[in-house]
Order: C-alpha cells, then sequence, then structure tokens
C-alpha cells in the first residue's frame, strides 16, 4: 500500500474548504465543500473510496470537525452558523449564531468544549454535549482566519497578524458561564511572519505550533515562554516557483502534524504540492506528486497510516472560476517509515 | 543580532583591539566612526604629499598633477572663438544668470581625482572664468592644481574631505526603502491581501453571485 494514492470517487462540487479523518476509524473522513455539503466517506470501502452520506447546509461550508466520536460532527457556515451534525441520523442542529461568516471550529473531546471562530471578532463557546443551544461569546481583537487545537491549548490566528494562545481548562469553565465573558489568553503573539497567517496547526506533543502565511513560508515556534524555548523559534520559505528568474510565491493554505511522528507536518501550498517535513531536523522529507490545483486542506488519519488532501481551485486571485475537473479529495496511504523524520 | 546568531554577543572575536565593541554597524559606507574615517583620510594625504616630495627628491621632476613649478602650462590650447560666438556665450550667460540657472560645476575644470582640496571648494573666485562655458583647459592660473610646497594645514583638509563625505552621502531614510524593493523585486506574491483572506474574497463573490 506504501505509497499508494487514489482520488475520491464522488468528490464536492464546488471548493473544499476542509477534510478530516475520525478520531478512531482510520477510513472515516469527512469534508467540507463550498456546494453546502458535509460528505463522509469510507475511504477504504471501494478502490475510489465510498460516500456513505452526505449534509446539507443552508450556506457554504467552511469548516468541519469530528466531535466526541466518529458519529458527532460540527460544522461552521459562510453565514456564521454553527452546527451540529449526527453522522448516523443526519440531523443538524444550530448551536449558535455569529454576526458574521464562522471561519474555523475545533472541539477537544477531553475538555468537553467546542469553539469556533469568526470574521465577527468573536470565538463562541459550548459544551460538546450541551444540546439546548446556549452558548459563551469571548471578543477577539481580530476576525479570526484559522484555529488549531492541541491537547490543552487552542491557538487562533487572526487577521493584523495577531496570535491569541488559549488554555482548553480556561474556555471549558467560560463555556459554562453563558452570555459574554473575557477570557485571559493563555499567551498573545504577534505572528512572527511578515503577511497575513494562513493556517495554523498544533504539536501533538503539546509543545508548540506551526503557522503559514500567505507568503510562502511557515513558522515553526514553542509556547513554553522561556528564552531557551523561544530561541528555537524558526521560520523557512517553502511553496515557491522561479518563473523566468521571478520568484512566484504562493500562500499555504494548509498545514498539519502528523499524529505519530511528533514533529512531522504537512503543508500544503497554492502551487498544488504538498510537503512533508520535518521540523525537528528541520528537513524536507519528501514532497508529493504535484496535483492539479491548489491544496487547500490536509490532514492525517488517526494512525497516522492515511493522509487526505483537498484539492480546489483558486482562493488566489483570477482562478476561482476554473472549477471544472480539479476538485478533487485525494487519499494517499504513507509507507511504514514513510512519514518518520529522518534518524538523529 | 540574538535572532541571526542565536546566542547572546558581548564582544566581536578577533576585532582588532579597540574594535570590539558591538556599537558600529556599518552598512556599505554609512555608519562608519567619523573619527576613523578622519583618521583614515589624514594618513592618505599625508602618504600622498610624502610620495610626491620623494618623488621630487629622486628625480627632480615635478609629479604628475602638482603643477609645473614657476612656470604657466606651456601647452595651453588654442582658442579661435569667433566674436560673435563669445558675444552669443555673454549673451547666454547673462540670460542664464538672470533667470537663476548657474552652474559653475560643469563649467570648472575637472578636479584632479588626487587633490585633496578641489577648486570648487577652496578658490570660488576661480568659478567666474570657467562659468560662461569655457573650454575647461583655459581657464587662468587661479584654476592650478596647488604645488606641494603649499600642503595645507590638516584641519582644512579634514574640513573638505568631511564636506566631500556629506555630499556624497544619501539620506539614510530613503536609501533603506529602496534596497527593500531591489530586494524584492523579483518577487510575485500570487495572493496579496492586508487583512482581507481568500475565503472572505470568496464569500463575497458567492454572495454577488446568488
Amino acid at each position: 500500500m506504501s505509497g499508494h494514492q487514489f482520488e475520491l470517487a464522488e468528490c464536492p462540487t464546488d471548493h473544499v474548504s476542509a477534510v478530516k479523518f475520525a478520531p478512531s476509524s482510520p477510513h472515516r473522513l469527512l469534508v467540507a465543500s463550498w456546494d453546502k455539503f458535509v460528505y463522509l466517506y469510507d475511504t477504504q470501502a471501494d478502490s475510489g473510496g465510498a460516500l456513505l452520506n452526505k449534509f446539507e447546509h443552508n450556506a457554504p461550508v467552511q469548516d468541519v470537525c469530528f466531535g466526541r466520536d466518529d458519529n458527532e460532527a460540527f460544522s461552521c457556515l459562510v453565514d456564521g452558523t454553527v452546527n451540529r451534525v449526527n453522522l448516523e441520523t443526519g440531523e443538524i442542529s444550530v448551536m449558535s449564531q455569529h454576526a458574521k461568516g464562522a471561519r474555523s471550529v475545533v472541539a477537544s473531546a477531553h475538555h468537553n468544549v467546542l469553539v469556533s471562530g469568526s470574521w465577527d471578532l468573536t470565538l463562541h463557546l459550548h459544551r460538546l454535549d450541551d444540546t439546548s443551544g446556549s452558548h459563551t461569546t469571548v471578543s477577539v481583537p481580530a476576525k479570526v482566519f484559522c484555529m488549531s487545537v492541541s491537547p490543552t491549548k487552542v491557538v487562533v490566528a487572526m487577521s493584523n497578524r495577531a496570535n491569541n494562545i488559549y488554555e482548553l481548562s480556561d474556555l471549558a469553565a467560560a463555556a459554562d458561564k453563558g452570555g459574554n465573558v473575557e477570557v485571559e489568553p493563555y499567551q498573545r503573539r504577534e505572528s512572527s511572519m511578515k503577511y497575513m497567517t494562513r493556517a495554523v496547526a498544533c504539536m501533538p506533543n503539546d509543545a508548540g505550533y506551526a503557522s503559514s502565511s500567505i507568503e510562502g513560508r511557515v513558522a515553526v515556534e514553542w509556547f513554553d515562554p522561556s528564552d531557551e524555548s523561544q530561541s528555537r523559534k524558526y521560520a523557512f520559505k517553502c511553496h515557491r516557483q522561479n518563473v523566468d528568474g521571478q520568484d512566484v510565491v504562493y500562500p499555504v493554505h494548509a498545514l498539519v502534524y502528523h499524529p505519530v511522528y511528533h514533529g512531522t507536518f504537512a503543508s500544503g501550498g497554492g502551487d498544488g504540492t504538498a510537503v512533508l517535513w520535518d521540523g525537528v531536523t528541520k528537513r524536507r522529507i519528501k514532497q508529493f506528486p504535484r496535483f492539479p490545483a491548489s491544496v487547500n486542506s490536509i490532514a492525517f488519519s488517526s494512525n497516522g497510516k492515511f493522509v487526505a488532501f483537498g484539492v480546489s481551485p483558486g482562493f488566489e486571485d483570477g482562478k476561482e472560476d476554473d472549477t471544472e475537473g480539479a476538485i478533487k479529495v485525494f487519499i494517499r496511504a504513507l509507507g511504514d517509515n514513510e512519514a518518520q523524520g529522518k534518524k538523529k | 543580532m540574538t535572532q541571526v546568531h542565536k546566542e547572546q554577543l558581548t564582544s566581536v572575536d578577533n576585532a582588532l583591539p579597540g574594535r570590539q565593541t558591538l556599537d558600529v554597524e556599518i552598512f556599505g559606507m554609512e555608519g562608519v566612526p567619523e573619527d576613523l574615517v578622519h583618521q583614515h583620510s589624514l594618513t592618505v594625504t599625508e602618504k600622498h604629499f610624502t610620495d610626491a616630495q620623494e618623488f621630487q627628491l629622486r628625480t627632480g621632476n615635478v609629479m604628475y598633477g602638482f603643477g609645473t613649478g614657476n612656470r604657466p602650462d606651456p601647452k595651453r590650447p588654442k582658442v579661435n572663438d569667433k566674436v560673435d560666438d563669445i558675444a552669443k556665450r555673454i549673451a547666454k550667460f547673462i540670460e542664464d544668470k538672470a533667470n537663476g540657472v548657474y552652474v559653475p560645476e560643469t563649467a570648472l575644470p575637472p578636479a584632479p581625482a588626487h587633490m585633496p582640496t578641489p577648486p570648487p571648494f577652496v578658490t570660488p573666485a576661480g568659478q567666474f572664468f570657467g562659468a560662461p562655458a569655457q573650454p575647461p583647459a583655459a581657464t587662468g592660473p587661479q584654476a592650478l592644481p596647488r604645488r606641494p610646497q603649499n600642503v595645507p594645514d590638516s584641519a582644512a583638509i579634514a574640513a573638505s574631505v568631511d564636506e566631500l563625505i556629506a555630499g556624497t552621502q544619501p539620506p539614510a531614510g530613503p536609501a533603506a526603502p529602496e534596497k527593500k524593493s531591489k530586494k524584492e523585486r523579483n518577487v510575485k506574491l500570487v495572493y496579496m491581501s492586508e487583512d482581507i483572506s481568500p475565503e472572505e474574497k470568496m464569500f463575497e463573490r458567492y454572495i454577488s453571485a446568488h
């Protein structure tokens, strides 16, 4: 199976906004799309995977995540709605409504909290097991562009290059209060990159996070505020092409850490490439074969054996309309040591 | 500093004694400590005049560029200007002067490269001779290069050198962004926006399409 790659048979009809593997099954994949649907696949059922179900929403879906188990999911839409999706029954219930588009949604089963981030400068906090529709609103200094959750923390990357890092325990405590609550972040940071933050991914070992910008760059930094840890942070250029002596710089849309090999992470860019990096030795492990369009979302399965790529054109100026035949979800089986970093 | 070296530096290793400090930050020719520049220019000037004197002692000749002693230059070029041309030039000069067009530098003889004190700064009277676009070599004896005996006092040299340096130094402000643009000239960002994410743009398109 090593290196085997295939595309899902029944792909979304509009831009793929997110791909997410289930917390336990390595074959269960959620795909969110601007065609208003959330798709649930069994990636190993047939040669091209099988579409188990699809869930229609009222507006394009910007993000999706699994909840406490493989049958619970949460979605957020451009109209600001945050939904609970029961993957067994297909029931969709509204959990809260942001004033503007809800961009990102993350859940922590351990802390029993769901966090949604929106362009209306707020986070909404929900208890995963609370179906009453109550939520807590936390204001943030800028538009939320992306979020990532680690075992104890949430990194919220916003416009104006602002990053807030929250303790999940603080957010979980605030989620019970309801109404508008001020939650003091664990840390406030300015992005170490010059341009808009595009994606963020926490290390699974809770040590730090990586973030990427629209200007072909990835920065890796650590939570620990000590000078020793902060001096370890670094940034590097990627997803660039030299065309006739001109450096064409693509945004890095997707960033995700490998769940098993700590330190290995994958980045996907507007150049249609996805790359596996070893964040410890600061080496490139491998570059996957070029995809037909921008790589907008990447996910590793819980056991780290499979990787999914959400591919669709656009998300950059000028190419949004060429959607014909370029919207795909690719699944790739990784070899035993393919994602393992170089031995030190 | 810490970002580049990943450690706190207190002094520069292997630097000349007295130069280990971290305060000096030199970019191109900017930021060189003034007293060092001064010292260096003094050394160069002194060496030059010493060389010239040695040359004269050894050979009996005057080193090139130090004039011809008592005689005026025998190879003064012929000036066969017509009276009309001169009249025209005078008319133009008067007109230019009335209009405020005054370009003494271009009309003056080019200063010998090794002259520590070029005429534009020390003999303003010489400017008049060059002003009405005369051929450079036709200027009067005022514009002749200095003789080695008249070694100007070091303060005057330093002052004029400082003046020269000041005149060639671009203002520090605009210089930096210019360099930046040069560095990034060949870079094309596929997506560029200060704080509008691609999804927000897609949403705007979505709204206008539905």
